[in-house]
C-alpha cells in the first residue's frame, strides 16, 4: 500500500541538504541509459531513465528539467523500481553531458511530497521546496553566526588599503580595513563605538566572494578575530561570504539562536 | 586545405549555466588524439566535492564534465589547474592549487599534483604531492623508455617560496609509482630577484630529451599590496638530459653572466594586477620547441613598452635557432594582447594563439606560420565579442593564461570568451552544445525556452592539417 503521509518536515529538511537536486519523477527505462556519458561498468539493474516531471529543487542551472529524461543511478539503499514507477528522487550530480547523469541518495513516494506542490502553486516560490532551502540557508545563517566572534549592526565609516609587505602574486588578498561604526552588538566582546575591520579587497577567485564594504553601507556584519600576525592591523576581519548581511537578516538570526 | 573548427565545450545539459569558466587549459592524448581533457575555472554544477574536468572522446565535437579533481570548493571548484597526457600509456596528470585551501583562514595557496589513469577515470585524481604556498602549476609530461619499459616523465612549473621562486617539479617515473611518485623540486632561478620572480613557469619538451622552461626574473618591484609596478627579464633555461640529471636546467648559461638562464630580454615593464577590458595583466608567458629540431625555440611575452606611465600591454615574440643562447625577434610586436600560447608542430609550422583587446572587444586570433612571419601568417580570428559583457565575477575574467599544443601536424587549444550566441563573433565558425538561438543572439536554458544571460565559456579549436 502507497504511504500517502506527508513527509516529516526535519526528514525533508535533511534529505535536501543532502541533495543538490530533487525532482518528482517516473521510470521509463531500467537496467541500461541512452546517456553516453555514463560508464558502461556503472549501468547495471540500478541504472534508471527517469522522465522528470516536476523539479522539487534545483541549483539554478537546472531549474528548467522538466520533460527531460535523467539518468538515475538508484541508491543500494532504496528498493528498486519498475517502469512506470513515480517518486520522489533526491540526488548528486554524476555525470554531465548532453543529459544529466545523477546518483540517487534518497526518495521519497511522490505522494509525500504532493503537499509542498500544491502549496507552491500557491505563493511566490520558485519551486515546491524553495521554502525548505530557505529554512536551511536560515539554520546555516544562524550556526555561521555562532562560530563568529561578534555580531554587530553597524554602517561602513571609511576604507584604506592596508598594504603589507612580502610575497605577491595575482591571488594575494589586498588586504583593506573598513571602519564599521557599530549602532548594536548582537554578540561578542566589544561595545557600541568604531571597530576597524579587515577585509581582502581582491577580486581574485579566491577573494571575490568575501563582502567588500562600501562607504556608507549599513549591514549585519558577521565579525571574525584576526588571526596572529593580523591582530596588530585589527581586531577582526571578514572571510566568509556569508559575513555581510542585510539588516533584516538580525530577525531571522535572533528566531534561531 | 587545413581546417578549423571553433567549438562551445559547455555540455547542453549545462544549458542554464551561468559561470565564469576562465582560464581554460588542454591536453590531447597523442597515442589517441581524438582523446582530450580540457580544464577552466568551473565549479561542480551542484557543489559536490570534487571539481570537474571536460572530457571529449570524439575529437572535440562534444565533451561532457567529470568531476573528479578533489578540493573543491562551493561556487569555486579547484582553483588554478592544469592537465596534461604523457606521450604513452594514456595517464592524465594535473598541477592544481587546491579549491578548499584558497578558502581556509589565512588562505592556502596549496599545489597539488594529480595522476588519472586514463581520459575514462571517473573516479577522484590520486593526489601525488601536496605542497604549500605555490602557485601556478603548469604541467606538461613525455614517455621515455627506460631500462625495458616506458617511463612518465611530468613537469609541473610553479611559483614556490621565495625569493628564488621559479621552480619546475620533475618526476621521472610518474605514472605507477606511488604517491610522491618521485616528484623533485628544482629552482630554475639561479639571480637573485627582487624578492620574487613572477608567477608563471612555462615548459617545452622534445623527445630527444631537451626541455626549455622560461620564466620572468623580477628585477624591482615596488612591494605595494597590490604590487603594480614589476621590473623583469625573460629568462630561459634549458636541461639536456630531460631534467633528471644531478644539475638540472643548468645546460643554457647567459652569454654575459655565465649564470644557467639565457636572459632573452632584459628590463622589461609590468603594471601587475592592471587591468584592461575588465581582465588582470602581468604574467602572460610561453615557449615552444620545434619537435624536429631541438635547437630551434621560440617565445613570448606580454609588457608594458610605455613603462608605469603606458598603458599598454605588448606581445613579443622572440626565435632561437641555438638552443636558446641568442633571440632574433620574428614578429612585428602587438599593442594590447595578452595570452599567448605556441606551438610547433611536426612539419615546422609554429602556431600562436592570443586575445587581443581593441575597440571594447576581445579577440582572439590564430597564427600560423611556415616561415617565422617573414611572409603574411595564416590568419583566423577565432573568436570576437564585446569586452563588457558580462559583468566579470571576480578574476581572471578571461584566464591568466590559454593553451595550444600540436599533435602530429594539428593544432589544437582552447580560450575562453563572452558566449553570446551570435554567429558575427565566430568568423571562421562554431559549435554549440548548449542549447543557443543565433538567430536571436540568446542562450536558453535546458527546457530550450528559458533565456539564460551571457557568460564566459570555454571554447576549444582544432587547426586540422
Amino acid at each position: 500500500m502507497t504511504d500517502m503521509s506527508p513527509v516529516k518536515h526535519e526528514e525533508l529538511t535533511e534529505l535536501v541538504r543532502r541533495a543538490p537536486l530533487s525532482f518528482v519523477g517516473t521510470v521509463t527505462r531500467v537496467g541500461g541509459t541512452s546517456l553516453a556519458a555514463v560508464p558502461a561498468e556503472a549501468r547495471d539493474d540500478r541504472t534508471a531513465v527517469v522522465r522528470v516531471d516536476q523539479v522539487l529543487h534545483a541549483p539554478e542551472a537546472f531549474g528548467q528539467l522538466a520533460g527531460s529524461e535523467v539518468t538515475v543511478q538508484l541508491s543500494p539503499d532504496e528498493g528498486r523500481m519498475a517502469v512506470g514507477g513515480r517518486a520522489a528522487f533526491f540526488t548528486q550530480g554524476m555525470v554531465y553531458g548532453e543529459g544529466l547523469g545523477v546518483t540517487e541518495v534518497g526518495r521519497l513516494p511522490a505522494e509525500a511530497v504532493q503537499h509542498h506542490v500544491s502549496l507552491a502553486a500557491t505563493t511566490a516560490d520558485e519551486q515546491p521546496f524553495t521554502s525548505v532551502q530557505r529554512e536551511i540557508r536560515h539554520q546555516d545563517l544562524a550556526a555561521h553566526a555562532d562560530e563568529a566572534d561578534a555580531v554587530v549592526v553597524g554602517t561602513v565609516a571609511g576604507l584604506r588599503r592596508v598594504g603589507r609587505a612580502g610575497r605577491r602574486s595575482e591571488h594575494s588578498p589586498d588586504w583593506w580595513l573598513a571602519s564599521i561604526d557599530v549602532t548594536q552588538v548582537e554578540s561578542g566582546p566589544l561595545g557600541k563605538g568604531t571597530v576597524p575591520v579587515l577585509y581582502p579587497n581582491s577580486r581574485d577567485a579566491h577573494y571575490y566572494r568575501v563582502p567588500k564594504p562600501e562607504a556608507g553601507q549599513e549591514g549585519l556584519w558577521l565579525l571574525h578575530a584576526t588571526q596572529e600576525d593580523q591582530r596588530e592591523l585589527a581586531p577582526y576581519e571578514l572571510v566568509h561570504p556569508e559575513d555581510y548581511q542585510p539588516v533584516h537578516k538580525l530577525a531571522v538570526l535572533r528566531e534561531r539562536r | 586545405m587545413p581546417t578549423l573548427k571553433v567549438v562551445n565545450i559547455t555540455p547542453k545539459v549545462l544549458s542554464g549555466t551561468v559561470t565564469q569558466d576562465s582560464e581554460p587549459f588542454l591536453a590531447v592524448n597523442p597515442e589517441t588524439p581524438t582523446e582530450m581533457v580540457a580544464t577552466a575555472f568551473t565549479p561542480d554544477p551542484m557543489d559536490g566535492p570534487l571539481a570537474p574536468v571536460y572530457v571529449s572522446t570524439d575529437g572535440g565535437d562534444s565533451w561532457v564534465l567529470h568531476t573528479v579533481v578533489p578540493g573543491a570548493a562551493p561556487g569555486l571548484g579547484t582553483a588554478d589547474i592544469t592537465v596534461a597526457f604523457a606521450a604513452q600509456g594514456g595517464a592524465l596528470y594535473a598541477g592544481i592549487l587546491n579549491g578548499l585551501a584558497a578558502l581556509q583562514r589565512p588562505p592556502i595557496t596549496r599545489m597539488q599534483i594529480l595522476r588519472a589513469p586514463s581520459v575514462a577515470s571517473t573516479a577522484a585524481m590520486e593526489i601525488l604531492v601536496s605542497r604549500d604556498e605555490e602557485d601556478q602549476p603548469w604541467v606538461i609530461a613525455d614517455t621515455v623508455a627506460a631500462g625495458g619499459s616506458d617511463r612518465d616523465r611530468v613537469y609541473i612549473g610553479n611559483n614556490g617560496p621565495g625569493p628564488r621562486t621559479a621552480r619546475v617539479d620533475l618526476s621521472g617515473d610518474a605514472r605507477t609509482a606511488p604517491a610522491p611518485a618521485g616528484f623533485v623540486s628544482t629552482t630554475i632561478e639561479r639571480r637573485n630577484p627582487a624578492g620574487q620572480d613572477g608567477p608563471p613557469v612555462r615548459l617545452a619538451v622534445h623527445p630527444d630529451g631537451t626541455v626549455y622552461a622560461a620564466f620572468q626574473s623580477w628585477r624591482s618591484n615596488d612591494q605595494g599590496d597590490p604590487i603594480t609596478n614589476v621590473g623583469f627579464d625573460v629568462v630561459v633555461t634549458r636541461d639536456d638530459g630531460g631534467g633528471v640529471d644531478a644539475h638540472p636546467f643548468q645546460d643554457l648559461k647567459d652569454a654575459t653572466d655565465s649564470v644557467p638562464g639565457q636572459r632573452v630580454a632584459t628590463d622589461r615593464f609590468v603594471a601587475f594586477n592592471s587591468t584592461m577590458g575588465q581582465e588582470r595583466l602581468g604574467g602572460d608567458l610561453t615557449i615552444a620547441v620545434d619537435p624536429t629540431g631541438a635547437d630551434r625555440v621560440w617565445i613570448a611575452w606580454c609588457d608594458r613598452v610605455g613603462g608605469p606611465a603606458g598603458v599598454d600591454n605588448t606581445l613579443h615574440v622572440r626565435h632561437s635557432e641555438d638552443r636558446g643562447q641568442t633571440w632574433l625577434q620574428v614578429r612585428d610586436d602587438v599593442t594590447d594582447a595578452k595570452n599567448p600560447s605556441l606551438a610547433v608542430n611536426e612539419d615546422g609550422l609554429v602556431g600562436l594563439v592570443y586575445q587581443r583587446f581593441a575597440s571594447n572587444q576581445w579577440t582572439t586570433v590564430l597564427e600560423v606560420t611556415a616561415d617565422n612571419w617573414s611572409t603574411a601568417p595564416e590568419s583566423d580570428v577565432l573568436h570576437q565579442a564585446p569586452a563588457n559583457v558580462p559583468r566579470a565575477r571576480g578574476l581572471p575574467f578571461l584566464g591568466d593564461y590559454i593553451r595550444m599544443l600540436a599533435v602530429g601536424k594539428d593544432f589544437y587549444g582552447v580560450f575562453a570568451g563572452n558566449n553570446t550566441p551570435d554567429r558575427a563573433n565566430f568568423p571562421v565558425g562554431v559549435t554549440y552544445q548548449r542549447n543557443a538561438n543565433f538567430t536571436t543572439h540568446q542562450l536558453l536554458s535546458t527546457d530550450g525556452v528559458t533565456r539564460v544571460p551571457p557568460s564566459i565559456d570555454p571554447f576549444f579549436f582544432h587547426r586540422a592539417a
